[in-house]
């Protein structure tokens, strides 16, 4: 009997869920129930306030990804996804499922704005945030974000992303990425992502929202609660 | 200066508005309605099964009179087979069966031809919606010194990859489509007029939720909507099986023939587009070749009042606060 739930255990899939540096546990907890009633054995990575720069949370993120077993699918949204798509070429994961990442610029005025912000010792995205009169962690993320803190390191590195993008080199991505993004959403938006995703070599593009019959266009924070986008992570993640 | 200058021409109040069949060189006929003005030439082109009406609904949603009573030269025109335009001078019905490449080269360099000669203007402004953009690619690729000061491409898409599921979906069906010579898509818009909501949420794909009124709605099912010819379903069904916006008969990739446009265009693109998504607009403005071009998306985190869709740039209740200054500020820049 132990000989049976150990082999099923081995052969149920792995994932390491990323927290993206400043939101909660809790934002991804949906996402990690889905998985987890899937029978997927899931392991959280969370990065905290107090680690210094990118790299330095790209280094966290590899040494994660080494104390697993290797055949871990990474999941993980937005900037975390960006941060999983840094660590592609160290880690040894078998593939990455990736919600809305960062891949370029914030376009707009509300980028331009956003990146000329002011970051003090750390940034907590719980502080209200307002633009032109507007909440922006609401016209950005949707719903009311579960909000943590982040290394001023690591934010001021992220407000250069709005202005420059990224650093990345995603033609030199060796793992199949899975990439889910919405019509509705303004931060990690269809006019950056979309283009700029067709350098990963091996990449699965989906599109969230009213074309593809679901309920609604979803904004960034949304896809993470939305449950046509969570069953399509959960079918992303225990394909062989 | 400039708009000093315009606003004193509209002063003197708006002059009538005439119209006028313009003759194709392949026996076609568009048609053009002329709302005269002092200031900048404008020329004015709707998109796919849509017609001179989209700019021009009515009192309250109309870019077209808004131009006018800023004392912009205003030429608002029908593409063959689309408003006044599906019967000729004579009073004939047009054959149907036209591509896209007969739109932008046939219909577009007749018009700007007729514009030109009627105002003496060295260079026209040209703002397109949707097919009417595309229509300007399969121009501007056979034309790559035109007689254009400035564009605006709003909500037109070029790049094809990537489908969604509906786009997909609308890309097949117009291959099938394309078998009749027309559409009949104005009955259809006559019932649509008369039921509250579509059936597969189809208003929502057209427009956004809450964007236009309910009136204006109706109005635009009953006056707006204009047959689609098999020509150019036929030519959007290659689209799908291309992945790209190509000649009709495949042997040009529009997207690649643009390099050497030099016409300063500004791009719009609404975040609730779900006709054109702001990727696929996207890939219009990044193949073009002029230095001076602009890519921007109307929504509510652009500083819009809301998420525009396909035909909210003309005919939402916000519209002449969230998008026709935009225009209007691109056409200034490039006298």
């Amino acid at each position: 009997m132990l000989f049976f739930v150990a082999t099923a255990l081995a052969a149920s899939p792995h994932a390491l869920v990323i927290v993206t540096p400043g939101m909660g546990r809790d934002a991804f907890q949906p996402l990690v129930s889905e998985l987890e009633r899937a029978s997927v054995q899931v392991r959280v990575q969370e990065f905290g306030c107090g680690l210094g720069g990118v790299g330095a949370h790209v280094d966290a993120l590899v040494a994660e990804l080494q104390r697993g077993d290797g055949d871990e699918v990474v999941v993980a949204h937005g900037y975390g996804a960006t941060l999983a798509l840094l660590a592609a070429e160290r880690g040894p994961q078998r593939r990455e499922v990736l919600l809305a990442p960062v891949l370029g610029p914030l376009p707009g005025p509300l980028g331009a704005w956003l990146a000329e912000q002011p970051v003090g010792q750390a940034l907590d995205l719980r502080e209200p945030l307002r633009w032109q009169g507007r909440d922006v962690w609401g016209l950005l993320v949707g719903a009311e974000p579960d909000g943590s803190c982040v290394s001023a390191a690591a934010a001021r590195e992220a407000a250069g992303w709005m202005r420059a993008g990224p650093p990345l080199h995603l033609d030199q991505v060796r793992v199949p990425v899975w990439l889910g993004v919405s019509a509705g959403d303004a931060l990690s938006p269809v006019e950056v992502v979309v283009p700029a995703s067709r350098a990963l070599p091996d990449r699965e593009l989906v599109r969230f929202g009213l074309n593809r019959f679901d309920r609604a266009d979803f904004r960034h924070g949304e896809l993470l609660v939305a449950p046509e986008v969570l069953r399509a992570v959960r079918r992303a993640v225990v394909r062989p | 200066m400039i708009g000093a200058l315009l606003l004193l021409a509209a002063l003197g109040g708006a002059a009538e508005p005439s119209a006028a069949w313009v003759p194709i060189a392949d026996g076609a006929s568009a048609w053009v309605e002329h709302l005269p003005g002092d200031g900048p030439v404008v020329v004015l082109c709707h998109g796919i099964s849509s017609n001179h009406r989209f700019w021009d609904l009515d009192e309250a949603h109309s870019f077209a009179r808004w131009l006018q009573a800023r004392g912009y030269d205003v030429w608002n025109m029908d593409l063959r087979g689309h408003g006044p335009a599906r019967r000729d001078e004579a009073g004939h019905r047009q054959r149907a069966g036209w591509t896209i490449d007969d739109y932008g080269q046939g219909d577009l360099p007749a018009v700007f031809a007729y514009v030109r000669a009627e105002t003496g203007a060295a260079k026209l402004n040209f703002v397109a919606h949707s097919l009417g953009g595309m229509a300007f690619a399969a121009y501007l690729a056979q034309e790559p010194e035109p007689p254009i000061a400035s564009a605006v491409i709003v909500a037109s898409p070029l790049d094809f990859r990537d489908p969604d599921r509906v786009t997909g979906l609308a890309l097949r069906g117009a291959r099938v489509a394309s078998v009749a010579p027309f559409v009949p898509t104005p009955l259809g818009g006559r019932v649509a007029a008369r039921l509250q909501h579509l059936p597969l949420r189809l208003d929502e794909r057209l427009s956004a939720p809450g964007r236009m009124t309910p009136t204006s709605r109706r109005a635009m099912y009953r006056t707006v909507v204009s047959p689609m010819s098999s020509g150019e379903l036929r030519q959007l069904g290659l689209a799908a099986r291309a992945g790209d916006f190509t000649s009709a008969d495949g042997a040009v990739t529009y997207r690649e023939a643009l390099g050497q446009v030099q016409v300063p265009m500004l791009f719009l693109a609404g975040r609730a587009d779900h006709v054109a998504s702001p990727d696929r607009v996207w890939g219009y403005f990044d193949a073009v070749g002029s230095p001076d071009k602009r890519f921007a998306v109307i929504g509510e985190a652009e500083g819009a009042s809301g998420d525009y869709g396909h035909i909210d740039f003309a005919l939402a209740e916000h519209a002449a606060a969230d998008v026709f200054p935009l225009i209007t500020a691109w056409i200034q820049e490039h006298p």
